[in-house]
């Protein structure tokens, strides 16, 4: 059982993530051009667009993991670099590519590390929270086993219980996920669990931004979709705006059509024949 | 009573005291019955509970004994310890046995031993004077792997070179360094002296021969390879005089 | 490992226990290093000894070998092997790495350098102090060289971020000081060489009250301050970005643990030369019993630590008494195959990962 979420949404202006104007150099190139994008609690949005579009990157700079050349990402319309860390860290989590623990803590140990933002001591209410968190990513039964054991699938999804516990039942305002390809390495079955799951978090209130490779579960899950190249923001919209075949087409080169889904209203991309 | 340092260990049964003995250092090789009494370890490294243990009411101890820290403990403990001044002169090496003897109880036993090293190491003088020339000498402190470690200026075997009539080819620099085949050679050594305990592990003068360089030496054409008892000569206790007449002696019939 | 089903909660239910279990470690080690030595004493004695101290009556008989010689030498073994082990532990958790030793950011060669620059090239200077001051600077010596070899290898390492260039860096400044010891080495006297096998080797050996009470507070204060930074080094585990993620600052963590670390580190080989292993190889059996959480690791670490080295110093005194071995040899013997199978068993781990 979840414990209950109990931030205030009548408070909607708060909890606004958002990208200003940013552009980030890094190892002698320019990564981010200029970049604004708003994030708004409540939502799934999603960042797609070819290898080396920046995607990540834009993620990392909306964690406050990077400091942009210019620009800054603000939360509550607040500067990121004005957070003190842990305040921060408990308002936003994120889920890098390829957690690699190399130590035989077990799974709820893992989970609880989600929690250390909240306190010196662990109390009754974080293991709780961590129980919850696993059973979220159907891992439950996971808990007591040595993380060293577990296949790749499973450990990703032990590492997204810990992100959800770390922001899990956030007081002070709507807390924000970042998920950078939350699917990677999962089966089918767990790819849809997990974005089905961001989604109805995003339902109950969080704020989501996943980085996506797969742009069909983008369309089918995502509320926005905001589409990169080349360190530029092309597009920001709903699904069916963001997913325009002929700027997808272009920006990836290879032609993709839309493939109407018969016994539904929606579509999937597909390599044009 | 513990002795540390082979010299004071030789003094003391030369001095007929060995039956006191409770303890010696590693250092402590001759004769045979202090080799059979508890070691405590090398004379620089002393465990102060080690010798302790064997309750020596007198510790008489070498120079460079020690560390300081396990002297002061002795001490604190009560332990009477009475250190030797460092000797590389026959003068020095006669005032430590008188002293050793006043100390051991036996000033006659001391005395006779002292005047006969004096009456030796003045003989062991009127032969050097007499040698019409000084052989190039060097003394290699091991070889076999690696270059070889010869003995430069400032150590005991330079000292005792000297003393012998000798002249240490290697004078470049001090203490103990590894030298090279080359420069072996270019040393030129009239005679090439090791110690007798590394004998049988080099294969005697032959194997000594077979040294890269050795062979091209003057000492090494002429076969003249010398073994010496290394810790009666370096040590310069009581059995230093014998040791040195009988380097002088080689020396002499091997000078070129 | 096996996979068996674990308690409730096993770490915060346990960690009282296992505390408790190793400090009643470190107290029968501590008993056994008081009364075991080239002196045979019964037990009796011992104690008696230590209540006459106590109680604050004279000393009688061999009082004196009890609290002089054997009470300062398992106290500082104690604090040497609290330092080197909880040291040890945090400098696995800073590399990410289970077989990272605390020397590896240069302390112990640096320490070796300055102790050994002292013996060969310090002779002036050493003759003209007294002679227990005198091996008071050997220790300043190598004290200051562990210190500065390692905020080189820190401000290397600060070149370029991440801990890889860290770890690079202190190989580098490693290879470098170790060259200079080999250097000093070939220039050292006969005698000045088996000086210099001290610090290869290690001992406790002429320890005193003074020497204990110049060493306890730099070695005393990181083994307390370190455990506090046990949930910083549990996020680190996840990597840099993930620590800084949740709410921790790397950079400013592994400032302060590398500064920790070489003061105790620092403070235990400057008066003890070099024992191996025992930072690699506590933690690691302490990680492989009750898992890498180092709010438990790190105060386990200094229990164990210091009582693996009052042990292997009894070991040292009674094994060729009246003599001594060096402390490092039995370390080193007891580290090196374990170490070995230490190897081998991550390797069958990754291959079965």
């Amino acid at each position: 059982m979840n414990p209950p979420l109990d931030w205030r949404m009548d408070r909607a202006p708060r909890g606004l993530l958002e990208a200003r104007d940013v552009t980030l150099d890094g190892g002698g190139r320019r990564i981010l051009q200029g970049v604004s994008l708003r994030a708004w609690p409540g939502r799934l949005l999603a960042l797609v667009g070819p290898n080396g579009a920046g995607k990540s990157s834009l993620l990392g700079v909306l964690a406050g993991l990077r400091r942009p050349s210019r620009g800054e990402a603000a939360l509550d319309g607040r500067a990121l670099a004005d957070w003190p860390a842990p305040q921060l860290a408990r308002r936003r989590a994120m889920l890098s590519q390829n957690v690699r623990l190399g130590f035989a803590f077990r799974v709820e140990e893992v989970v609880l590390l989600g929690r250390s933002p909240h306190g010196e001591r662990l109390r009754a209410a974080d293991h709780a929270v961590a129980a919850a968190a696993l059973a979220a990513v159907q891992a439950a039964h996971l808990r007591g086993r040595s993380y060293l054991e577990l296949s790749g699938g499973e450990q990703q999804r032990v590492q997204l219980a810990r992100v959800l516990a770390q922001v899990w039942n956030s007081a002070d305002g709507p807390a924000w996920l970042l998920l950078d390809e939350p699917e990677a390495g999962l089966d089918i079955a767990h790819q849809h669990l997990v974005l089905r799951h961001a989604r109805s978090l995003a339902r109950r209130g969080y704020g989501v931004v996943a980085v996506l490779h797969d742009l069909n579960l983008a369309a089918r899950y995502a509320d926005e979709v905001a589409l990169l190249a080349h360190g530029q923001l092309l597009r920001h919209g709903s699904p069916a705006q963001a997913l325009e075949p002929a700027t997808l087409s272009r920006v990836y080169g290879l032609p993709l059509r839309r493939v109407p889904l018969r016994d539904d209203d929606g579509w999937l991309l597909a390599p044009a024949p | 009573m513990v002795a540390l340092g082979g010299d004071i260990t030789e003094a003391v049964y030369e001095l007929g005291a060995g039956a006191a003995l409770v303890g010696v250092d590693s250092t402590s090789q001759w004769p045979d019955a202090a080799r059979k009494l508890p070691d405590v370890g090398y004379v620089r490294q002393l465990a102060a509970e080690g010798v302790l243990s064997l309750r020596p009411s007198l510790v008489l101890a070498t120079h460079d004994a020690g560390p300081p820290q396990a002297l002061a403990q002795l001490r604190q403990a009560g332990v009477r310890i009475e250190t030797m001044p460092p000797t590389r002169a026959p003068a020095d090496v006669v005032a430590k046995l008188r002293r050793l003897g006043a100390l051991l109880g036996r000033p006659a036993a001391a005395e006779r031993l002292a005047r006969q090293l004096e009456g030796e190491y003045a003989a062991l003088a009127r032969d050097v004077a007499a040698m019409p020339r000084h052989p190039r000498v060097a003394f290699l402190m091991t070889a076999g792997a690696g270059s070889p470690m010869a003995a430069g200026r400032d150590t005991a075997a330079d000292a005792a070179i000297a003393l012998a009539g000798g002249v240490n080819a290697v004078h470049g620099y001090a203490g103990y360094k590894p030298v090279s085949a080359e420069a072996l050679v270019a040393l030129a050594p009239d005679a090439i002296v090791l110690m007798r305990e590394r004998a049988d592990a080099l294969g005697g003068v032959d194997g000594v021969l077979r040294l890269p360089g050795v062979a091209q030496t003057p000492a090494g054409r002429a076969r003249r390879i010398v073994f010496v008892d290394g810790q009666a000569l370096l040590g310069f206790g009581p059995r230093n005089a014998a040791q040195e007449r009988a380097l002088q002696r080689t020396l002499a019939a091997a000078a070129p | 490992m096996s996979s068996i089903a674990l308690p409730r909660e096993r770490t915060r239910a346990r960690s009282p226990y296992v505390l408790g279990g190793l400090a009643a470690l470190l107290l029968a080690a501590a008993l056994l290093g008081l009364g075991c030595g080239a002196l045979r004493l019964g037990a009796g004695e011992v104690l008696g000894a230590l209540g006459r101290w106590l109680a604050g009556r004279p000393a009688q008989g061999d009082d004196m070998v009890v609290l002089m010689l054997r009470l300062p030498r398992v106290l500082m073994a104690a604090l040497v092997g609290a330092a080197l082990a909880t040291s040890g532990a945090a400098m696995q958790g800073l590399f990410r790495n289970p077989l990272v030793e605390p020397g590896l950011v240069g302390i112990s060669a640096g320490a070796a350098l300055g102790a050994i620059g002292m013996i060969v090239l310090g002779g002036g200077l050493l003759a003209a102090l007294p002679a227990l001051l005198g091996s008071f600077g050997v220790a300043l010596a190598a004290f200051g060289g562990g210190l500065a070899a390692t905020l080189l290898v820190y401000l290397i390492g600060r070149l370029r971020p991440g801990m890889a260039t860290l770890l690079l860096a202190g190989v580098a400044v490693n290879a470098v000081v170790m060259a200079g010891v080999g250097l000093l080495t070939y220039l050292a006297t006969e005698h000045q060489l088996r000086d210099l096998s001290f610090w290869t080797l290690g001992s406790l050996g002429g320890t005193d009250w003074v020497r204990l009470a110049a060493v306890a507070p730099p070695m005393l204060l990181p083994v307390l301050l370190l455990p506090r930074q046990a949930r910083a080094l549990n996020a680190l585990l996840l990597g840099e970005h993930e620590a800084a993620l949740l709410g921790f600052d790397p950079a400013r963590l592994r400032r302060r643990l590398v500064a920790l670390v070489a003061l105790a580190t620092g403070a235990a080989v400057a008066m003890c030369g070099v024992i191996g292993f025992v930072g690699l190889l506590v933690p690691h059996v302490l990680r492989l019993l009750w898992g890498p959480d180092h709010r438990l690791l790190l105060p386990a670490s200094a229990l164990a630590g210091g009582a693996l080295v009052i042990a292997a110093d009894a070991a040292a005194r009674v094994a060729v008494a009246p003599a001594e071995l060096p402390i490092g040899v039995l370390t080193a013997l007891l580290g090196g195959p374990f170490f070995l199978w230490l190897l081998l068993r991550t390797r069958i781990g990754e291959a079965a990962a």
